[in-house]
């Protein structure tokens, strides 16, 4: 099994934060700080990463958008996707919608973050 | 809304007196009926900058604290401490979040007081020539290494003035912050004069930047309008600066207006009165008034 984790959130702090809490536990993560680049990325991969986490609020394309775009493509129709979010009023619409696993809350406990990607990856 | 109901009553007491006479009525109801509708449209807007504060809340001010708590737990652990350099970019990481949400926390306190008319004065006597030396402290250097032209210019023999200090430099803040934020070549200049028309004292930020499209000038002084939430965004802001400006401006007697060509750049300016038109209060702290406070020349 891989461990590669794409990373998407348009605030720069926050990406470097999940790289280095993430990479520290051995994940390999590579990060976008938009969605227009990142679906760009995956589109040209070869092998898809274990998890994408999505910023959901991120300007000119939100995570539902780019959520919504790679959906269209056979190719990310097994890719395991997860929301980063500092909404807690979000239901489980969303998620069955866009075929979502389910949501990484911001902010974050770092020892909780690693144990959610762990188990989302399982899923 | 107690206004409101006021109005309402006396407009209601109107009907009821004048209903012998139908088509005074009629006018009395369509007038009626136009200031319900305006009064569903203010609260409509009410409605819309609560919502805008709660997302805010939500987002913006978790997102500092994201950074803050989650590289203040990355220095928890002993390997990370030992690596020094690293150490020191988390902490410069906490500083800076953490200066971003008081600045955002300050500026949702300063937008309520506006909201609630409850900003209080600290009027003094001001020294216009400090003031320009302290905003070319704060700017000519960041908008230098940004590789444009910056220029400060001040009238000679200004009069002192009595005014609240601190709010005219918050204003210049937030009017050059924007302008360096919008503006990638030229030129940004603050010019501060006296406008013999008005007898008021006139402060000028000029920018040769993107300009304000046409569809968002209408927009520009509202609470949390943004005409670039992706720049806001990686610069902090979120769309109070020009409202608590028009605020903070109105508070001491003058106005903010703009001119502005999309594409070409934006001329903000703001006006105080020479003379200190602000209604001293309980609440005013005006012992510098009298308080002989030197600021020299």
């Amino acid at each position: 099994m891989g461990n590669k984790i794409v990373v998407v959130d348009d605030e720069e702090d926050n990406i470097e934060l999940a790289r280095a809490v993430l990479s520290a536990k051995g994940f390999e993560v590579i990060t976008f700080n938009n969605g227009k680049t990142a679906i760009g990325y995956l589109e040209g991969c070869s092998e898809l990463p274990e998890l994408l986490i999505l910023d959901m609020r991120m300007p000119e394309m939100s995570g539902i958008d780019v959520c919504e775009e790679l959906r269209k493509n056979p190719k990310f129709g097994r890719l395991k996707i997860v929301f980063f979010t500092a909404s807690s009023d979000l239901d489980g619409e969303l998620l069955r919608r866009f075929s979502v696993l389910g949501f990484i809350y911001k902010p974050f406990d770092i020892k909780k973050l690693v144990e959610q990607v762990r188990k989302y990856i399982q899923m | 809304m107690i206004r409101y109901n006021k109005d309402l009553r006396e407009r209601m007491g109107s009907l009821i007196i004048d209903n012998g006479t139908q088509a005074k009525n009629d006018d009395t109801l369509i007038a009626l009926t136009r200031y319900l509708e305006e009064s569903a449209e203010k609260l409509k807007e009410l409605d819309r900058q609560k919502d805008a504060f709660l997302d805010i809340a939500a987002h913006e001010l978790k997102t500092p604290i994201t950074s803050i708590q989650g590289f203040a737990q990355l220095l928890q652990d002993e390997k990370v401490l030992a690596d020094v350099e690293k150490s020191k970019h988390y902490l410069s990481l906490i500083t800076r979040n953490s200066d971003r949400l008081y600045y955002l926390i300050l500026n949702m306190i300063d937008a309520f007081k506006i909201v609630n008319k409850n900003l209080k004065h600290n009027i003094e006597p001001v020294n216009l020539y400090e003031i320009l030396d302290s905003t070319r402290n704060r700017f000519e250097e960041q908008i230098i290494s940004k590789g444009l032209s910056a220029k400060f210019l001040i009238e000679d023999h200004l009069p002192k003035i009595t005014s609240d200090s601190e709010k005219i430099l918050r204003i210049l803040r937030n009017l050059l912050s924007n302008s360096v934020n919008y503006t990638e070549s030229g030129t940004i200049s603050l010019r501060i004069f006296r406008d013999s028309k008005s007898d008021n004292i006139q402060f000028e930020v000029m920018d040769t930047g993107r300009g304000i499209p046409e569809e968002h000038k209408a927009y520009l002084f509202t609470a949390f309008h943004q005409i670039d939430p992706a720049l806001n965004r990686k610069t902090g802001g979120i769309g109070l600066g020009l409202f608590i400006s028009k605020g903070l401006a109105e508070n001491i007697g003058g106005k903010v207006w703009f001119e502005s060509v999309e594409g070409k750049g934006s001329t903000f300016r703001f006006n105080i009165p020479i003379v200190c038109t602000i209604e001293i209060t309980r609440e005013t702290n005006y012992n510098n008034i009298d308080g002989g406070v030197d600021n020299g020349e």
